[in-house]
């Protein structure tokens, strides 16, 4: 996918992902690339817009490997934000499958 | 080969426009980064070689923090003006320090002036006696005498004015 299109959509993972519970941001990055071709470049950004709007708030916890892990949590806010979002996608690309099934049967 | 550091500093170096917060929160997560991977058994060669290019991430990381060319200009304007203000200021400081050289050298010549002439004043003054005795008290020694100590005196006036002239010449002029 273009990345004008991903852009958008890549945020939506992103809250998708952590509304399932609290991610550090590499455990973002692992999950999404599992389905998505994504890169860090793009997923820890998005992190630190999210979370200064106040989408989501953090957490360290302590792990033996290493530095402190910077967990995200959703907020209040980020949850409506989330389900808002999420139906306006919905709504979308019902409209463009149904657009481009149409131009299909042709 | 290059170590965690050398990379996080690259990167940090390439992302200076953005502000330092964000700039930071980057950092660290990339650094989380090269301690998750590192648990699962690579070193830092390996960790480098399965990132990006720093080159392609910071202008992921840019495109996202809507960091465009524009506003990139925009703080190197602002970067040249902070540096022509600093440059300006240490210019002004080093007029004034100029200025103060010249007051001080034109101060010190003018005390020079005055120590010469009064050497001089002493020298005219011990000398009279062996006029007096080669011409006695005449007319002649009394007349030559005042008017040699009239001369000092008004060529001592003179050079302080000249001297005060060319302070006020330099420091007006610098100042201007």
């Amino acid at each position: 996918m273009k990345s004008q299109l991903k852009k958008g959509v890549l945020e939506l993972c992103v809250l998708a992902t952590i509304s399932e519970k609290d991610c550090y941001g590499y455990e973002v990055v692992s999950i999404l690339k599992k389905d998505i071709e994504v890169t860090e470049s793009t997923i820890y950004p998005i992190l630190r817009r999210l979370t200064k709007s106040g989408i989501f708030s953090t957490y360290l916890v302590e792990s033996e490997s290493g530095p402190a892990r910077k967990y995200y949590q959703m907020t209040i806010l980020g949850m409506t934000e989330f389900q808002n979002k999420r139906l306006e996608y919905m709504e979308f690309t019902n409209k463009v499958t149904k657009i481009l099934g149409g131009s299909n049967a042709d | 080969m290059q170590t965690e550091h050398e990379f996080l500093k690259k990167l940090n170096e390439k992302l200076k426009m953005l502000p330092d917060d964000d700039r930071n929160d980057i950092i660290d997560s990339y650094r989380q980064q090269f301690s998750e991977m590192r648990a699962e058994g690579m070193d830092d060669e390996q960790i480098i070689n399965n990132l990006e290019s720093i080159d392609v991430i910071a202008e992921n990381i840019k495109k996202e923090f809507n960091i465009s060319r524009k506003s990139e200009f925009q703080a190197k304007l602002r970067q040249q003006y902070h540096n022509a203000k600093t440059s300006s200021k240490a210019i002004e400081s080093s007029k004034k320090s100029l200025v103060k050289t010249c007051k001080v050298i034109c101060h010190v010549a003018v005390l020079v002036a005055i120590i010469i002439f009064a050497l001089a004043f002493i020298a005219t003054l011990f000398t009279m006696p062996l006029a007096i005795y080669v011409w006695g008290v005449t007319v002649h020694a009394i007349g030559f005498y005042v008017s040699l100590l009239c001369l000092e005196l008004i060529t001592l006036l003179i050079s302080i004015r000249i001297i005060s002239r060319i302070e006020k010449f330099f420091t007006g002029g610098i100042n201007a």
